[in-house]
């Protein structure tokens, strides 16, 4: 069954679309992410022009993130006040992101751009993930000391504006918090991706917030800096096709209640290992399209394809 | 005899009625006339047939006014493919088909001239303007480079469906010609010029009254398309309340999906 796609100007299969949120949406069923990192390529591999996908997936991720939110409210996982904090940067960050974006495709280097982003972000995520995991799974344990905080920690002690954090049990800088939201906000119009993949390690291993804090946290600041990077899109570039929007989210929602059922059958570090896995393997995909000859010189500037 | 007199009037009025009607009747009709594009569109079928002389050769012209298109030239640089060149190709048409009864090589060549057809798009080539962005300035391109750019974006439209050139497509027996001209996903939306031209086996041309097959959007289509054009700023909004409005909603109904399969308050409630 095809489905005529308003602002991509194309016809997909409904169920090729359906598919790939449920992928996406297992996924993050699984491991508590987001998964909007995943979701923006697999959507270019199928065809959608990058601006488009990029944009639309925005748009999916506010459905997924409110429906995830409510649930992590209800069980009192939500850190408000460190959200709001974060999410003064994210709608800073959201907001230059977009206008980098329209810079970008201005000069058409968008494309280029956003994947040598995107596979310095995977290397990294997935690189420090499977390093972590693979130690936790042989039962080392990270040798800190508290007498001797690194020099980063000294750093963020060392700013201004240090306030308590109740729910999250923290003490940190404002400032350190606003300056996260920022860089996540414009890799999140960049890359259209929640930032997810980003934040949850930065507000575990950089913030400190326990785990299950950290997933309320991130997705109730997610409704909030999607939502803001869809409307800046849709007004800087217009590219966000609520129609394919709703089919991803209509997919992840039923992946999403599948794996969150699955998860219960692994250990926590081999869930770790298996997302690093993936990380790294859409990495290597893209670095494959950077580095081999393309199968045509010349195409389409981006968000070409009309109305 | 009253009874005669006003039937003969009225024979008389009706075939004064019919006359102009039938001298103004197309020679070519187009059928269907319109194609709508809506959410379930995936392309189309229109047939185009009328009359010429006995045994003519036949050559349909299908083409759509077109936009400024952004094209973007990949080279290496660095060992990495990036675009090393963004032009803008104007004057080519959105849509470009033809259809021929022969192959054109074994037709008139003033005749395919004088049409504006060939069997290689040389036509549109020669009229593709080109510029490119350097730094802050915009520079027209030489013929030579532009044509290299048109002959890509020619590709490019041959694989969207949008170009082609089909020779023998149209079907003559006797005086009477008909073919079927494909509509892909990818049409603009706009007015279809289609022109008709008639060889007879004597060298006789006859241009045929040249239809429009319109291409609209409707329903779904057309509201969001215009909205996400004219309005961004609502359609934005629009956009987000859909996508929290979608979210709460699931969210609620797996919650009561559970308490009744499951009988419970939810997976994560007892973890």
């Amino acid at each position: 069954m095809e489905i005529y796609l308003p602002i991509a100007g194309m016809p997909v299969n409904v169920f090729l679309i359906l598919g790939l949120g449920a992928l996406v949406g297992v996924l993050s069923g699984l491991f508590g992410v987001g998964g909007g990192f995943l979701l923006t390529p697999l959507l270019i591999f199928a065809g959608i022009p990058p601006a488009v996908a990029a944009a639309s997936d925005t748009n999916q991720i506010v459905a997924a993130s409110a429906s995830g939110a409510l649930a992590h409210k209800r069980l009192g996982n939500v850190d408000v006040k460190m959200g709001v904090i974060y999410l003064v940067g994210g709608v800073l960050g959201g907001t230059a992101g977009a206008q980098l974006v329209r810079v970008l495709r201005g000069i058409g280097s968008y494309d280029v751009t956003m994947k040598i982003v995107y596979v310095i972000m995977l290397t990294l995520v997935g690189g420090f993930m499977l390093i972590e995991s693979i130690n936790a799974l042989r039962g080392k344990k990270k040798e800190a000391d508290p007498n001797k905080p690194s020099a980063f920690k000294r750093f963020v002690q060392s700013l201004p504006l240090q306030t308590e954090f109740k729910v999250s049990g923290v003490r940190t800088s404002i400032i350190f918090v606003v300056g996260l939201g920022f860089l996540v906000g414009v890799l999140a119009a960049l890359l259209g991706v929640g930032g997810g993949f980003i934040t949850m390690p930065a507000m575990i291993y950089l913030l400190g917030m326990p785990t299950i804090v950290a997933i309320g946290t991130d997705l109730f600041q997610i409704v909030f800096t999607s939502m803001n990077v869809t409307i800046q899109q849709a007004i800087a570039n217009h590219t966000v096709d609520v129609v394919l929007a709703i089919l991803l989210f209509c997919g992840s929602t039923i992946g999403a209640q599948f794996g969150a059922r699955f998860s219960k059958r692994f250990r926590g570090e081999q869930l770790r290992i298996l997302l690093a896995v993936i990380v790294l393997c859409v990495m290597v995909k893209l670095v494959f399209d950077l580095v081999s000859t393309p199968a045509s010189l010349v195409t389409l500037t981006a968000g070409g394809g009309g109305h | 005899m009253r009874i005669i007199r006003f039937l003969a009037l009225l024979v008389g009025s009706v075939y004064l009625l019919c006359t102009p009607l039938a001298l103004a009747a197309p020679a070519v009709t187009v059928e269907p006339n319109t194609i709508n594009v809506g959410i379930n569109f995936t392309g189309a079928q229109t047939t185009i047939k009328g009359a010429v002389p006995e045994g003519a050769q036949v050559i349909i012209k299908a083409s759509a006014p077109g936009h400024p298109t952004g094209l973007s030239k990949k080279g290496r640089v660095g060992g990495l493919w990036m675009t090393v060149e963004s032009v803008t190709v104007d004057g080519m048409p959105g849509f470009y088909q033809v259809l021929t009864s022969a192959q054109m090589n074994s037709m008139p060549p003033e005749v395919l001239k004088q049409a504006g057809v060939d069997p290689d798009f040389a036509a549109l080539t020669g009229m593709a303007r080109v510029t490119a962005r350097h730094e802050e300035q915009t520079v027209v391109l030489d013929p030579a480079a532009a044509e290299e750019y048109a002959r890509w974006l020619i590709n490019i439209n041959k694989e969207k469906g949008l170009y082609s050139i089909r020779e023998g497509a149209v079907k003559v027996s006797g005086s009477r010609f008909e073919a079927v001209l494909d509509i892909p996903a990818a049409v603009p939306r706009g007015d279809i010029r289609i022109e008709v031209i008639a060889v007879s086996p004597d060298g006789m041309v006859t241009s045929l009254e040249p239809q429009v097959l319109k291409v609209t959007s409707v329903g779904l289509v057309k509201g969001l398309g215009e909205m996400a054009r004219t309005n961004p700023v609502a359609y934005g909004i629009l956009a987000v309340i859909i996508a929290l409005t979608t979210g709460l909603v699931v969210a609620n109904l797996f919650k009561y999906l559970q308490k009744l399969i499951f009988k419970d308050e939810g997976v994560s409630a007892h973890h």
